[in-house]
């Protein structure tokens, strides 16, 4: 039976949701449970209580207490169905000697009060006391049934050092008690990209693309219940890193876009890995690179890349759902079109992919400057829907222009469209 | 019948580290100087920060497996 995307709910935040602290390069996450919705971005945090009908701002600044050198930027946000907890990560400003920390910051309060969070700030020097003069940037986060996964890419001023991977107990999370955690580091395989999860296993598996060859993807695994972890390098066709689209106004909307995975999920035994890769000669335009790989094996099984004849895709972001369905959101745009936000899912019974434009915009970027990431996550309690971040340029190319966007959204046989 | 589990290439160890109590405290809403949102969507840089090792391209380009690619092109409705 034909499949059709059905969009239950597509809201961009005006300027008081954001504050109009809004950025091109606005990196919006997303959590939702029920009524409660929860978005951040750069530079904003906005909460909801009703569905997305009306937002109140949390200024990221000051909503909780400054520390290090002062917020930054990159953030992250989470819930965790089965303790009912919300999951707010904030990477903070580089201090002089070249560190920072990020905080990881809980309320199990869907009303998203200004009491009843409590936080942990982490830097580098909180993993290895010797890490004095580097900081943390380009943060992900997935939630398996045990823990909070998170990554990040480790730099000496402006030079890449390593990744590092943490995991902590959501237990400990949820109850405000001393966090030990675990983490790893390499220097062999940069900005890892955790798996998200429409049901929530004792395992996360992640993967990065940047080893230092365009012909395979590194694929680790650890177990909720293990401290060590293990990789795989998996061949995967090779992908070009040339990325560019050549907007309405005539500027390269990608050329701050580089290839790195920038979504990752596992359902139904089943990892899939996505990311922008440049034109080549089977892809006139930027696309998204998409492989599937089985977890047993691995190997790769199928390649549904999102590609167009006429336009570009970039950074997408992936999610399975309770049933293991694969449900995305990407940027689709380029020619003679401005970037728009796309939500959809993979009907593998017809071996497609189902988009719907969730909003297109007016404009493009005049510098550039565009993304960096954008979240696809298990709605929840609806378990086989899925909630997505985007953003638009609406009326102007300039950042206060920018419409972060929150949508909900289900796969469905197109007979129960009336 | 289990499915056979392809030996990893390699296996390392995890190291622990203690993040200590949380913070709770939450004081009332700082009112500090504002900062200039302007400035920092200038201050963003085009290019982001390279990461990785060094690309070495792949010496043979493999086509595209059509038997398992089927081309579907993926304009959104």
């Amino acid at each position: 039976m034909a499949k059709d995307i059905l969009i239950t709910r597509n809201v961009g935040l005006n300027d008081t949701a954001t504050d109009n602290s809004t950025s091109t390069v606005n990196e919006p996450s997303v959590a939702a449970a029920g009524p409660a919705v929860f978005m951040s971005g750069n530079w904003f945090a906005s909460a909801s209580t009703d569905d997305c009908a009306t937002w109140s701002f949390m200024d990221p600044e000051t909503f909780l207490p400054p520390t290090g050198a002062g917020f930054c930027c990159d953030q992250l946000v989470l819930f965790d169905g089965a303790r009912n907890i919300w999951i707010w990560i904030l990477q903070y400003r580089r201090s002089p000697d070249g560190t920072n920390v990020f905080r990881i910051a809980v309320t199990d309060t869907a009303d998203f009060p200004t009491t009843g969070w409590h936080w942990w700030d982490i830097g580098p020097g909180t993993l290895d006391p010797s890490w004095t003069d580097v900081w943390l940037d380009y943060p992900d986060a997935a939630i398996s049934a045990g823990h909070l996964y998170v990554t990040f890419n480790v730099f000496r001023g402006n030079d890449w050092q390593r990744s590092v991977v943490m995991k902590f107990p959501l237990d400990v999370l949820a109850s405000g008690g001393n966090l030990g955690f675990r983490w790893w580091g390499t220097n062999q395989a940069a900005s890892l990209r955790l798996t998200q999860q429409g049901a929530p296993s004792a395992m996360m598996y992640f993967a990065s693309n940047s080893t230092g060859s365009n012909s395979r993807v590194r694929v680790f695994s650890w177990p909720d219940g293990d401290d060590s972890i293990r990789w795989w390098n998996v061949p995967v066709t090779p992908w070009s890193h040339t990325i560019s689209s050549i907007a309405p106004n005539g500027r390269d909307w990608l050329q701050r876009c580089d290839q790195r995975i920038t979504g990752g999920a596992i359902g139904s035994d089943l990892l899939t890995f996505a990311w922008t890769a440049g034109a080549d000669a089977n892809r006139p335009h930027a696309y998204c690179r998409t492989v599937v790989i089985d977890r047993f094996s691995m190997q790769v099984v199928d390649n549904p890349d999102i590609w167009s004849q006429t336009r570009a895709w970039a950074y997408p972001a992936i999610s399975t759902n309770a049933s293991g369905t694969l449900g995305v959101t990407a940027f689709y745009g380029g020619g003679d079109r401005n970037p728009g936000m796309v939500v959809g899912a993979r009907d593998t019974s017809d071996n497609r992919w189902v988009l719907r434009y969730a909003r297109i915009g007016t404009d493009s970027p005049s510098d550039g400057k565009w993304g960096d990431y954008l979240n696809c996550r298990p709605d929840v309690p609806n378990s086989n829907n899925w909630v997505a971040s985007g953003f638009t340029l609406e009326g102007s190319e300039a950042r206060t222009s920018i419409v972060p966007r929150v949508v909900r959204f289900s796969m469905i046989d197109t007979a129960a469209v009336v | 019948m289990a499915k056979e589990e392809r030996e990893a290439d390699e296996t390392v160890s995890s190291s622990s580290s203690d993040a200590g109590a949380p913070a709770t405290e939450i004081p009332p809403l700082a009112e500090g100087p504002p900062t200039d949102k302007d400035a920092l969507q200038e201050a963003i840089s085009v290019s982001r920060r390279a990461a990785g090792p060094p690309l070495v391209e792949a010496e043979s380009a493999a086509p595209l497996d059509d038997a398992q690619n089927e081309e579907h092109e993926s304009d959104p409705a």
